[in-house]
């Protein structure tokens, strides 16, 4: 069977998105620890060597750990906002009601995200 | 750098949905008849005309068919006969009741567990009062589906033994089930089933999903593994409507807490500061 003739659904859409976003967790979460083993494993060697250079490499590798955590923190709510949809859809009798219900939901998020980057951009604003 | 965004986001799995659902690329779920019945797939439609979806209520009614024994069928079964008894049906009235009496026992009993003993109210006067109830208010109820029914019966029934308490005028300081000692002490049932009632109206208007769940595990004693089943949600879903609506009933508790402390009401606050313990002690002994 292709899939032309048997349509996914709404749920098997959301589980693939979640396990994909998982598969790049983990990726993310591999990074981290390497860098942190890494950075740290070069730090302790310049230390104990007096080597400042390579000192600053490895605390600078260790850093590189929190960009890996905070990405991994963002995957995390995305994956956990896009589970959340199961909960209108499970309301909807029809396919088409379930579109409205979507339409509303995405333009609620991206006049969300609207309001924060223009709060964000009045806060910069005012930083200056 | 791409690695570090994530691949998919709310956005874009919303449109994805979106597009997909008004192409007929995407169904809603896959045991819905109605559903199928819209897609364009030969395959998913030759499932929808099994005969678990093609049962007909009347024919049921009439003797000439049988209950399918699979639990969706059985489940949308139950909503049609709902929809059918909302406009007055009298038939699907009696098949309604005679489908669901199981369940409907059940529930009573369970509601009158937590009563005195000696109560003088048996599960059947319970259910009969409920039925009289809900005749009465059937036409103003919007129903969903079979949780939904037996979750509005649930409330009802609370209502009934709050009244029938209300009216004794003898009701006894009882401790209430599952609830830890330090907030059972000097408990009055009818305060706390007051107090509860006003909180989870406030929820059902805040959130009715949230009110659902909360009924559903409350009062009809439901895993989250059924709760997640009947409403055709994951159990992740409901682990997360559970967590929020215990976390705004928390909120709520809280708040009132405050405003009854801010009028200096000594009697209602102390009623507030037990039921307020019992979620605390909920919440925080919750694994999340």
């Amino acid at each position: 069977m292709t899939n032309d003739d048997c349509p996914r659904t709404a749920g098997e859409v959301i589980d693939q998105a979640i396990a994909e976003n998982k598969a790049g967790e983990r990726l993310l979460y591999g990074f981290a620890i390497a860098f942190v083993a890494v950075g740290l494993s070069g730090l302790v060697w310049a230390i104990t060597n007096r080597e400042t250079v390579l000192a600053v490499i490895g605390l600078l590798t260790s850093a590189l750990f929190w960009p890996a955590m905070s990405s991994v923190r963002r995957t995390r709510k995305e994956s956990i906002a896009i589970r959340l949809l199961e909960a209108p859809l499970s309301r909807a009798d029809t396919a088409k009601e379930a579109a409205e219900m979507l339409q509303r939901l995405f333009q609620e998020i991206f006049h969300d995200k609207q309001q924060d980057g223009i709060r964000y951009s009045e806060k910069a604003k005012a930083a200056q | 750098m791409s690695l570090f965004r994530p691949r998919h986001t709310i956005s874009s799995v919303v449109q994805q949905l979106r597009s997909g659902l008004l192409n007929g690329n995407i169904t809603l779920s896959p045991t819905s008849a109605k559903t199928i019945l819209e897609s364009k797939s030969p395959a998913l439609r030759s499932t929808a005309e099994s005969p678990i979806n093609k049962f007909d209520p009347d024919s049921f009614a009439q003797g000439s068919a049988t209950v399918p024994e699979k639990a969706g069928g059985l489940g949308d079964n139950v909503t049609v006969l709902l929809q059918k008894w909302r406009l007055g049906d009298k038939a699907a009235e009696s098949q309604l009741f005679q489908l669901l009496m199981p369940d409907l026992k059940r529930i009573a009993a369970r509601s009158l567990r937590r009563e005195r003993l000696g109560h003088g109210l048996e599960p059947s006067d319970l259910v009969s009062e409920c039925f009289l109830r809900l005749k009465t208010a059937n036409a103003n109820i919007e129903w969903r589906d079979q949780s939904h029914f037996l979750a509005i019966v649930t409330l009802k029934m609370q209502r009934i033994l709050i009244d029938y308490a209300r009216k004794k005028h003898d009701s006894q300081e009882v401790p209430l089930e599952d609830l830890p000692e330090r907030a059972l002490a000097n408990n009055n049932w009818l305060e706390i089933a007051l107090t509860l009632d006003e909180l989870l109206d406030q929820l059902e208007k805040d959130s009715p999903l949230d009110y659902t769940v909360v009924v559903l595990r409350i009062h009809l004693g439901m895993s989250n593994q059924e709760i997640a089943a009947s409403l055709r949600m994951s159990l992740r879903a409901v682990e997360r409507v559970w967590h929020q609506a215990r976390k705004q009933l928390y909120t709520q508790l809280n708040l009132a807490r405050a405003s009854v402390r801010a009028k200096e009401d000594p009697d209602v606050s102390l009623t507030n500061d037990r039921i307020f313990h019992k979620f605390v002690v909920e919440y925080e002994l919750a694994e999340f």
